[in-house]
């Protein structure tokens, strides 16, 4: 009887132990709490919904920023950018979203992500990059903040019936409520905030960093001419143009000296890539 | 008895799962490498969608299994969930699309002349942001081919 009652304890501590790695810990402490819900954020299903609701938020907020910077219109660069643009997304993160790429009419030096992957790259941008390698590190930074969802998370922007971003769909049709239109324009006042004055958090901007020169580099170009890129904008006397990107981002020095690391660690350097500077300046012409 | 605990107790360890987990190719290629590094050999070029197992975690770098062979992938180029069709809203929201055009239309053209409607306004938002829907439609019809786009960066690295 001893004997029985030893091997059934045993194989009910098998059992228990078996199932504790999927069985959820009993959460009294707040900091498990927190990891448990960063994790099942981290894991949480995307619908078609989320999905359509982030494309008509970054189309209202594109709006906007077309409104503010108004579009260049160079048909030969725009496809240029596009191609770039397009092939670099193609090995990102999220094959869902349709990217499209456009210049805005601006010496001001930064580039712009809206939700659904609209991206912008200013005129005076585009005037400071040298080669192909360094606008594809830019666009590639635009597109990591896209993959990543930063301002969709920042807003909780979602696709449910009940959300915002649901109720948006309703005003385009033409049918809605005068509250939901009222804080889905707040929502849109707040990405607008983000991208023109505020800027995204430190950590998304370092994270979309670190996307764009893997991602460049796996697309086959050299991330260290990103870095160059950003020494330059650094170096840069007019003040004036850079105002806006250094008011929306992280310091120059803290994202060079990150992006150096990170070529150091994963030995990117040795990587023979290419910077493609001719064609460049075959399609760039401004 | 004796003989039967040990094995029990053995079995108590071994009967924990493991963690390794199936994920999927989200890029359209990823290659797997033979050491955690863009600088190792490539031992197997995989296309979206295709699926591995997970074995263990280094960084910035995944080691899976794939028909057998193990190897080395970027972590950004897989994840957890199948990748997802292309959501456009282009083909099923034109209707949609054109009424807040036509709206935004209405807020360049004729609200400097009449004033805004209350919508216009609100849509402008608090700032009284101007709104170019006609640009965005311009943005919106430049289509580029996935194929076409990736065989252009190809062809200007590899040169």
């Amino acid at each position: 009887m001893k004997n029985t009652l030893s091997l059934w304890l045993l194989f009910s501590a098998a059992i228990l132990m078996a199932s504790c790695a999927s069985a959820p810990p009993t959460a009294s402490d707040d900091s498990v709490r927190e990891v448990r819900k960063r994790q099942s954020q981290k894991v949480m299903e995307i619908s078609k919904n989320d999905v359509e609701a982030e494309i008509q938020f970054g189309q209202e907020l594109s709006a906007r920023i077309l409104g503010k910077y108004r579009l260049y219109d160079d048909k030969k660069a725009t496809r240029y950018i596009n191609l770039i643009g397009k092939g670099l997304a193609s090995y990102s993160s999220r094959p869902e979203i349709d990217f499209r790429f456009a210049i805005i009419n601006t010496d001001m030096i930064n580039a712009f992500a809206a939700p659904g992957g609209y991206i912008f790259i200013t005129k005076g941008t585009l005037k400071m990059i040298e080669n192909e390698a360094q606008l594809a590190g830019v666009l590639a930074h635009e597109i990591a903040h896209v993959t990543e969802r930063h301002i969709v998370k920042e807003l909780d922007i979602k696709g449910r019936d009940t959300s915002v971003g649901a109720g948006f769909a309703a005003i385009l049709g033409g049918g809605t409520s005068e509250t939901v239109r009222a804080a889905f324009t707040q929502l849109v006042d707040k990405a607008s905030e983000l991208l023109f004055d505020k800027g995204l958090k430190r950590e998304d901007e370092l994270a979309s960093d670190t996307l764009s020169v893997m991602l460049i580099s796996n697309a086959g170009y050299n991330p260290v001419a990103y870095k160059k890129l950003l020494e330059k904008v650094e170096s840069k006397k007019a003040k004036k143009e850079k105002e806006v990107l250094s008011a929306t981002h992280p310091s120059i020095v803290d994202r060079v000296g990150a992006i150096e690391k990170l070529i150091a660690e994963e030995g990117l350097d040795a990587l023979n890539y290419a910077d493609v500077k001719k064609r460049y300046g075959k399609y760039i012409k401004l | 008895m004796k003989k039967i605990s040990i094995l029990l107790f053995i079995f108590m360890f071994l009967a924990v799962p493991s963690f390794a987990a199936d994920l999927y190719v989200k890029s359209v290629k990823a290659k797997v490498l033979s050491k955690p590094s863009m600088r190792s050999k490539t031992i197997k070029t995989l296309s979206r969608g295709s699926k591995v197992s997970e074995i263990k975690r280094k960084g910035k770098w995944v080691m899976v299994e794939v028909n057998g062979k193990k190897g080395w992938i970027s972590k950004y180029l897989v994840s957890k969930r199948p990748p997802m069709k292309r959501v456009s809203l282009l083909a099923r929201g034109k209707n949609l699309e054109k009424t807040a055009r036509k709206r935004a239309s209405a807020f360049t053209s004729v609200a400097a002349a009449r004033g805004l409607t209350d919508y216009d306004r609100a849509r402008a938002g608090r700032k009284g942001y101007v709104v170019d829907f006609s640009a965005l439609e311009q943005m919106e019809k430049i289509n580029i081919d996935e194929m076409e786009a990736l065989a252009f960066i190809e062809e200007g690295v590899s040169r």
